[in-house]
């Protein structure tokens, strides 16, 4: 029988083969922590397209006193419906929210989804640990920074907490033991923040400046993973994995002997017009077998809308260098944005398959809490589905019928264009 | 937009309308004059990702040579080769598996009707319908087991007997797992007042199943412009 003064489920709902690296962290760092020491911690990392019937069996079978679920656009609907049979059969329990789906809206969700108790908002794992000593303490939830949760019969929100100064002080999921290294689907987090800050993305908008960890915590990770027994590929989450050329050097030169024993990193996302001939050669030093990265739109003026540049040249001269080196690359594109027509975007389409890059992929705008888009989406006449996963409907310049043949028109040109028989040089990877 | 260099394999052998055009039976070109022409585009391919070829004219499973022109095309660099057939050959055992192991990765399948009846009658083939539909499975299975890319799409010879047919054949094509329908409307269909009627339910019939439906030969404003616009190009390669 558990002596755990409180028991804790923490629980990801993710693409299938994915685990949650954000509920590693909390953990690690809640486990980490001497005020929460007789406090029992369980993950339960599911898929998206397991049924929240099932889900709640999973969850319930672990009898906690504190169900915590990580909330993205993509498993909103589930985790709600999860909430509300949780709560139902097990009245008592504290059903906790965070993520970014969740937490700019966070009043918001609060009163729309009575089951849901309270919700971490922003970077999570002091105020989730904060908020299990309230749990267990018996104090109020709403007067944890960083918490919005129900009092008194409404809904309080404590201020904003400041963002974590020093990141070495989150233990590492990985190196705690909490997040076993499981090859293909082990992720290292190096950095947080964006240098970018593009308008439907919260990552540049989220965080703010770049926080990140020290290259002796990066180092270790790094070597714990590489070295566990099964791992042949792992990859990083960082918005920009070729941050800077001193950077990408000293990357290259720690991963450089692992990728001479056949190790493997997967889709790293790069920043591909600063990508030239000298790049790539370190990217294949570190072992990369392919790239992802945008142009996300070609189109001037949802470019300018979202602030992102774009280079043709470069672009294009990034992609040909990364393949010379064998590193297949994933161009994105995404249909929807404010200012592109559907010229716009058949252009990027032909452009992206132009280059031959490996991989074209196609995704529809959704317009993300907090996001830039989010909060000024009636000036640009953007409508989207105030459901999650809050796919775009309509713009100033497409209604939703054009979206809708663009998305189908695309994605058969698409098909086409990844139908073939690779030969050499034009889409052999690495392995 | 990906293009295939068109290379005649021979004439005849698809599925056409009995009243307009009555179909004959495949006469196939010479294999040594097929592959000259692969070869000739292959090493002059500028046209960007590929080379790629496709193989028109006829049904390219009547082709007595196709394995080796699928073959020879592979080992001269081709990356995409695309065929058409009236998908009847799919359906026999091993073509489908062995055209795919080849290197084939696009068929095209050429339907009148979206039903045996309306298709049959009209192509004048008793069972055409029936072998078509189990082709084009054959090849979806195919694709499945050996884990390769591959496409599926359908053509549409648009005349006045056809017409009617149009929705009815693109929900044939949804079924079946193609990507996109191409309806090539003949001059005589263009000129019928319920051209527009019908070729619309065409295209709203593909988007609703998430099929695309590309439209040639029509007056612009027949159906929304989006719908000229094809999945890949077919390119002149003489
Ligand atoms: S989309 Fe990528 S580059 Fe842009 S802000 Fe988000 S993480 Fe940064």
């Amino acid at each position: 029988m558990s002596t755990a003064a409180l028991k804790v489920a923490l629980i990801g709902v993710n693409s299938p083969g994915y685990r949650s690296l954000a509920l590693g962290f909390l953990r690690a760092h809640a486990q980490a922590d001497p005020r929460l020491s007789d406090v029992g911690f369980q993950t339960l990392d599911l898929d998206t397209d397991a049924d929240p019937w099932w889900i709640a069996w999973r969850v319930l079978a672990l009898d906690p006193e504190v169900v915590a679920l990580s909330v993205t656009c993509w498993n909103a609907r589930i985790v709600y419906e999860v909430a509300r049979i949780v709560r139902a059969a097990k009245p008592n329990a504290s059903i906790l929210l965070g993520g970014p789906e969740v937490g700019p809206i966070a009043e918001d969700v609060l009163r729309a989804h009575p089951n849901v108790d309270a919700v971490v908002r922003g970077e999570g794992e002091i105020t989730f640990a904060d908020l299990l000593v309230a749990l267990k303490d018996g104090a109020e939830p709403a007067d944890v920074p960083g918490v919005t949760a129900r009092r008194d019969g409404g809904v309080a929100s404590a201020p904003d907490r400041p963002l974590i100064e020093d990141l070495d002080n989150v233990p590492s999921p990985y190196l705690s033991g909490v997040l076993e290294p499981v090859d293909g689907s082990t992720y290292l987090e190096t950095y947080r923040g964006c240098p970018h800050r593009c308008a439907y993305c919260f990552e540049g908008k989220g965080y703010g400046r770049l926080r990140r960890f020290s290259e002796a915590r990066v180092a270790a990770e790094i070597d714990f993973v590489a070295t566990s027994e099964g791992v042949r590929s792992f990859s990083f989450i960082d918005p920009v994995f070729n941050l800077t050329p001193k950077r990408l050097k000293w990357l290259a030169e720690h991963l450089e002997p692992y990728a001479a024993s056949g190790i493997r990193l997967h889709t790293v996302e790069v920043d591909i017009e600063s990508i030239d001939e000298r790049s790539a050669s370190e990217l294949k030093r570190c072992g990369v077998a392919s790239v992802e990265t945008g142009p996300q739109t070609v189109g001037t003026r949802a470019l300018q809308t979202c602030h992102r540049d774009f280079d043709r040249a470069a672009f294009a001269a990034g992609v040909a260098a990364c393949r010379s080196q064998g590193i297949r690359v994933e161009t994105d594109l995404i249909i929807g944005m404010p200012g592109d027509t559907a010229a716009d975007v058949l252009s990027g389409i032909d452009f992206t398959i132009s280059l031959d890059p490996g991989t074209v992929q196609l995704s529809t705008l959704h317009v993300l809490p907090g996001t830039e888009l989010w909060n000024s989406a009636a000036e640009l006449d953007l409508r989207f589905d105030p459901e999650p996963p809050h796919e775009v409907i309509a713009t100033g310049e497409m209604d939703y019928l054009e979206l809708r043949r663009l998305e189908v028109l695309g994605n058969a040109m698409v098909s086409v264009y990844a139908a073939r028989v690779p030969h050499i040089g034009t889409g052999g990877a690495l392995a | 937009m990906i293009g295939f260099a068109t290379i005649e394999v021979g004439r005849g052998g698809l599925p056409s309308c009995r009243l307009c055009v009555p179909s004959v039976p495949m006469a196939p070109r010479s294999s040594a004059d097929v592959v000259a022409d692969v070869r000739r585009v292959a090493e002059s391919w500028a046209a960007g990702p590929g080379p790629n070829i496709a193989l028109v004219g006829g049904d390219a499973f009547a082709h007595p040579g196709l394995p080796s022109i699928v073959s020879q095309s592979v080992a001269l660099g081709v990356e995409r080769v695309r065929l058409q057939t009236s998908g009847a050959p799919l359906a026999a055992h091993g073509n489908a598996l062995g055209a795919l192991r080849a290197g084939v990765r696009h068929v095209d399948v050429v339907l009148l009707a979206g039903d045996s009846g309306n298709h049959d009658a009209l192509c004048g083939t008793e069972q055409a319908f029936t072998a078509a539909v189990n082709g084009m499975a054959g090849w979806r299975e195919a694709s499945d087991e050996d884990r390769h890319p591959t496409v599926l799409t359908g053509t549409v010879p648009v005349c006045r007997h056809t017409l009617v047919h149009v929705p009815a054949a693109v929900a044939a094509f949804a079924r079946a797992g193609a990507i996109a329908v191409h309806l090539a409307v003949s001059a005589h269909a263009a000129a019928d007042p319920a051209l527009s009627e019908w070729i619309g339910a065409g295209a709203d019939t593909g988007v609703v199943n998430g099929i695309w439906v590309s439209v040639e030969g029509v007056r612009p404003g027949t159906v929304p412009s989006l719908h000229e616009r094809s999945v890949y190009a077919l390119l002149n390669s003489t």
